[in-house]
């Protein structure tokens, strides 16, 4: 016996090179989609966060009174200098309004100036110019001009506009900034202009109307983004900082959303990976048990069997894992040139070692964890079992190397034939314990599906079998058998921190959400494992009960059936492992559904993206004609009424004016997530609804009464609902909504909103300058399009990441149920000799694979349903509640594409199976 | 004759050559015959049962079982065929693991679409004939290994077939059970009127056939009837 079990380890892993390449593709697969999922999460993110940055032009954006930003104390310069050596870029974007007007006695329009820096503005995203790459031309004598200052002033590019004391030649037309959103200072007609180019203007003088911000862009190499911050906040103790993720509420939920979603896709991939390596290698260990014990008859000692085996298992992971690292490569190569007409902006993903090691680092570790409980237990297998191979009549039929009614147990008969050996067919299932202590050994391997568990005695086997069975076991009297029950426990509390911790480490989160993620992740894991060894339980038994009282069933669902519940049977292994994949894939599933139906709300496809402010109330019905027959219109125009009122009660800050506007019904562009809106106007109480974050902000709580006073008069309404409404929504400016009633009869002020195709529209802002001066106009067009363009691809990298997860579930749990071939082969074989057609054993196999793909689909569809309830509302906090209505069709899907999945994976495994000789398979040849 | 082989040959490819296993067997066995083949490990005798039960077709040669051709019938006819007239029991018991005494003795006749009390009655009474009367609800890794093969007796008795080829049924078991499993195999082989063609290493059981044939390398090498028997 050699002392190192290294080069026994490998001799085995010689001996049949084709058996454990096999072991080692299965783990490859199972890391392979780890890696591809995180790689293509990281890489979307980045994708996505390169987007937000587009919107702030660069990473962070400092804030602050304009005088503090244009005088820099000696410290604020170091602090900038500092970072400036650190490959942290800033620049200067100073905005203000000014009124410029064409020449002399010409009609004077107010307009936002805004100076940058050409060499610098921007770091992220463009300003889209007409000609093309006239900011970089821009200089002290010259100005860009947006459409609608051209359109007010009747100038054109090439003309001259007075600013302050300054005259400007037009050099070009301002179409968009990449930074609009982060404008402190009105939308109305812009300008842009040099710093030099605004001192001569004359405009900015003490008082002016002036705001100042310094725009960060981080380098590769520079310090993390939370650490410039600090360096910030410590040199401008005053000023507002805010970063990319922040800069839009709809953006930052969306980064917010997508990014929770492709963490717990990770954690997803860890557990469909993890079943994949854990099949594979209980599926190894259980071939290899033979070997063992005849290694122990040889005189091995238990540690050097864990030594071989555990480096046998660290080995097959590490090949599996570098297949699996190269098959996530391969797929990251051959997937950017798939998704180039979707994502134009797709970053290369080349090679990340970071996924690549967690990839690797994780199939490694669940291989281990998955195998040692075995090899721990394996200690209490007697070498006498392999002596008394030829030899009993007075002992028990089989060496016992596991058991458990959720984990098919494996069992070394006492006789078989070199050649079955090599073959692993003298492998049989066996009987093990049942209730809280089978379910607690058995709960290792119904998590990772199926194969061994720890060992366990065949108590009920002596019970039921009689004197005349003595157990080869070897339990080493009562210390044995408490340290018996104590190590699977251990081992199992082993694997589930293990498993807690690489769920931990892939969050990706920072750590609170991380843990808070990973936590909520583990207790769904935990309950869907409980709930599924508990429905799997109930419906074996019900199974047999229903069997045993059946007088003359179909002899093919008799067995397909009686295959289920019998003992040793995969079904419970399989049914957890297929169940949690139904549940963890319809959870992603409905969870990116709700996802992207809530970015859509906030930015549907006919958002209006032109804003009319200030319609006379009179004039309210000619504007609205207006925009019905305007062309170019797509979308139907938006009319909102409100009226100013005060809010009298006593609030924190001084008494405020708000706009209210009365509906019956939620209007659309709001989400309520608080309380309930009204059902009818109720005589005698007006109601109202807050935004969340006017709620917030004012301290207002559900059922408060409120007291108004508008248009003279006073009234009280209780507060009955809170919405979130979507932020490119009209209805997002106002505050409240109230039942009607209270408001009628008072003149209302008329704003509106429609979504025009972008090229129509300064023929719109000519037709309303022309028939109602008096009305602004805002386009935001640009606006609505770069955040819509941001909340798209949100959602399809959503919809890809999800297609992708469930594709790998779908291949990892087909290659878990095909891992049942080997003992279907022994029966088929069997059946056959006593009469069974093809056919017969394919109704039997059908039978029973239906089956446990409608159980599995059912119990994981049940439990998908609520994890993705628990996940939308405690995580993800999306206010979508998941409606029977709206799940039914999934979860039955899901349920119809387990089945298919089982009988088609089972049939794939075991139609060639069907076909062999019954000789050849017995003799193992 | 039951069961007649005429120049049969059978041989697997190894290591992409063809390796012979048997060559030019000749045999017939009449019907009520107890005939068992001896041979040392590798002379051919297991996979010579295999082809006389139809498990595996044979390179070239006729095998005719109760005077129909089988060497070449499509597998699902042989199989039928087999569920009628072949009872075979295996070294290592091949007892389905995921179903109990009971319902591994009552296979043969749920295959063959039997009705299913009828099967419960002729399965009760063949366990109790192999003195496992008590143990039909137990799965086998319930039982030992003795118990496990006089189920599987009893499951090749169970639907009265005309020829039972037994492949070293004792080859597993001690003296004491193997003496116990022999004496079971020929009295149900007596009173179910069976042909009976056991491959053996054991001499003695060997002394108690009528016809003992010798395999070597493949081939028959001695073919004699014993007398008294």
């Amino acid at each position: 016996m050699s002392a190192r079990p290294l080069p026994l380890a490998l001799r085995e892993l010689r001996s049949a090179p084709g058996r454990f390449l096999f072991v080692a593709l299965a783990v490859a697969l199972g890391v392979g989609a780890l890696v591809g999922v995180r790689s293509f999460s990281q890489a979307f993110r980045g994708l996505l966060l390169e987007q937000a940055r587009g919107l702030m032009a660069g990473d962070l954006a400092l804030r602050a009174p304009a005088a503090e930003l244009t005088a820099l104390t000696a410290e604020q310069r170091a602090a900038l200098a500092g970072l400036g050596e650190q490959r942290v870029r800033w620049t200067r974007i100073t905005e203000s309004v000014s009124m410029v007007a064409a020449g002399a006695g010409a009609a004077p329009v107010l307009a936002t100036l805004k100076a940058v820096d050409p060499s610098r503005y921007p770091f992220d995203g463009a300003v889209a110019t007409a000609p093309a790459g006239a900011l970089a031309r821009l200089d002290d004598q010259t100005v860009l001009a947006s459409p609608d200052l051209l359109l007010r002033t009747g100038l054109a590019v090439g003309g001259r506009l007075a600013v302050g004391a300054a005259q400007f030649r037009i050099l070009g037309v301002d179409q968009s900034e990449p930074d609009r959103l982060a404008g402190g200072i009105g939308l109305g007609p812009r300008l842009l202009l040099t710093p030099g180019g605004l001192r001569r203007t004359g405009i900015i003088q003490f008082g002016s109307q002036v705001s100042s911000r310094l725009v960060f862009q981080l380098a590769p190499g520079s310090p993390p983004l939370a650490a410039v911050e600090a360096r910030l906040r410590a040199a401008f103790p005053h000023a507002r900082l805010q970063d990319y993720r922040q800069i839009n509420p709809t953006v930052a939920r969306g980064l917010d959303h997508a990014t929770s979603f492709l963490s717990l896709i990770s954690l997803v991939a860890l557990m469909v990976g993890g079943l994949g390596v854990a099949s594979a290698m209980q599926a190894h260990l259980a071939l290899r048990m033979d070997a063992i014990a005849t290694l122990k008859v040889l005189g091995a000692r238990h540690r050097q069997i864990v030594a071989i085996y555990g480096l046998q298992t660290l080995l097959l992971g590490l090949g599996g894992g570098v297949l699996g690292v190269g098959l996530g490569a391969l797929v990251e190569r051959a997937f950017p040139r798939l998704l180039a007409p979707f994502f134009p902006n797709l970053p290369a993903l080349g090679w990340a070692w970071g996924p690549a090691l967690e990839g690797l680092l994780a199939g490694v570790l669940v291989a281990l964890l998955v195998t040692l409980p075995t090899l721990l237990g394996l200690r209490r297998i007697a070498p006498a079992a392999i002596l008394r191979r030829h030899m009993v009549a007075e002992g028990p039929s089989g060496l016992m190397v596991g058991a458990g009614p959720s984990a098919p147990s494996t069992r070394v008969p006492l006789v078989s034939r070199p050649a079955e050996t090599a073959r692993g067919g003298m492998l049989t299932p066996t009987r093990g314990p049942r209730g809280p202590q089978a379910a607690l050994r058995c709960f290792p391997a119904s998590l990772l599906g199926p194969g061994l568990s720890a060992p366990a005695r065949p108590r009920l086997d002596q019970r039921r079998a009689g004197a005349g069975r003595v157990p080869l076991v070897a339990a080493g009297g009562a210390a044995g058998r408490k340290s018996g029950r104590l190590a699977p426990v251990l081992t199992g509390l082993v694997l589930l921190l293990g498993l807690a911790g690489l769920a931990a480490a892939l969050t990706d989160e920072p750590w609170r959400q991380g843990v808070r993620l990973g936590g909520t992740f583990l207790l769904a894991l935990g309950v869907g494992l409980a709930v599924l060894w508990g429905l799997t339980w109930a419906l074996l038994r019900g199974l047999r009960w229903v069997v045993g009282r059946w007088r003359n069933p179909p002899t093919a669902l008799r067995h397909g059936l009686a295959n289920l519940y019998r003992p040793g049977s995969q079904a419970p292994a399989v049914l957890v492992a297929l169940g949690l994949g139904v549940m963890f894939t319809l959870s992603v599933f409905l969870l990116q559904r709700a996802l992207v139906a809530d970015l859509e709300r906030d930015t549907p496809p006919g958002v209006a993206n032109v804003f009319l402010i200030d319609i006379p109330a009179a004039q309210a019905g000619a504007v609205e004609a207006l925009l019905r027959h305007q062309p170019g219109r797509e979308g139907r125009p938006e009319i909102l009424r409100t009226v100013a009122a005060r809010l009298e009660t006593a609030t924190p800050g001084p008494r405020r004016n708000f706009s209210l506007a009365a509906f019956a019904a939620p209007p659309a562009g709001i989400a309520v997530v608080g309380g309930s809106w009204w059902r009818a106007p109720e005589a005698g109480e007006p109601q109202m609804a807050a935004s969340t974050a006017l709620a917030a902000r004012l301290g207002l709580r559900l059922g408060q009464t409120l007291t108004w006073s508008a248009g003279g008069r006073h009234f009280t309404a209780r507060l009955a609902a809170l919405y979130r409404a979507a932020p490119h929504r009209l209805i997002a400016r106002i505050g409240m909504l109230v039942s009607p009633g209270p408001l009628d009869g008072i003149t209302p002020n008329v704003n509106g909103g429609v979504r025009m195709a972008p090229a129509a529209i300064p023929e719109l802002e000519r037709a309303m300058f022309e028939r109602f001066p008096t009305v602004t106009v805002l386009n935001l067009a640009d606006i609505v399009a770069r955040v819509q363009a941001v909340v798209d691809q949100v959602a399809l990298v959503v919809h890809f990441v999800t297609f992708f997860a469930v594709l790998a579930a779908a291949v990892i749990l087909a290659s878990s149920i095909a891992g049942t071939r080997f003992r279907r082969l022994r029966e088929m074989a069997v059946l056959k000799t006593f009469g069974a057609t093809r056919g017969a054993v394919a109704r039997i196999f059908s039978v029973e694979f239906l089956l446990l793909g409608l159980v599995a689909g059912a119990a994981g569809a049940g439990l998908g349903l609520g994890f993705s309830a628990v996940l939308a509302r405690g995580v993800l906090e999306l206010p979508l509640a998941l409606s029977l209505r709206s799940a039914l069709a999934p979860s039955l899907i899901a349920l119809a594409a387990a089945a298919g999945l089982a009988v088609a994976t089972g049939w794939l495994a075991c139609a060639r199976l069907l076909g062999s000789k019954p000789l050849a398979i017995l003799r193992g040849e | 004759m039951i069961l007649e082989l005429r120049g049969v040959c059978k041989a697997y490819a190894s290591g992409g050559r063809p390796l012979p296993v048997l060559e030019d067997i000749n045999l017939a066995i009449p019907a009520g015959q107890f005939a068992a083949i001896v041979g040392a490990s590798g002379s051919g005798k297991s996979t010579l049962l295999g082809l006389m039960a139809g498990l595996d077709a044979p390179s070239s040669g006729s095998i005719q079982l109760d005077g129909e051709e089988i060497a070449g019938l499509a597998e699902d006819r042989m199989a039928l065929l087999r569920g009628r007239k072949i009872g075979y029991v295996f070294q290592s018991f091949q007892l389905i693991p995921t179903l109990t005494a009971a319902e591994n003795v009552q296979l043969p006749h749920d295959l063959a679409g039997g009705e299913a009390a009828a099967g419960r009655e002729r399965a009760r009474g063949l366990l109790a004939a192999v003195g496992l009367g008590e143990r039909g609800h137990h799965y086998p890794v319930q039982l030992s290994g003795g118990e496990q093969q006089r189920v599987a007796l009893a499951r090749a008795f169970m639907a009265r077939p005309p020829l039972l080829l037994a492949d070293e049924p004792t080859g597993n078991l001690d003296s004491a059970n193997g003496q116990v499993v022999l004496e079971l195999l020929l009295r149900l082989n007596r009173e179910e009127g069976t042909t009976l063609v056991l491959v053996t290493h054991d001499a003695v059981l060997a002394e108690r056939a009528e016809r003992v044939i010798e395999m070597r390398d493949g081939r028959i090498v001695a073919d004699r009837a014993r007398s008294g028997t």
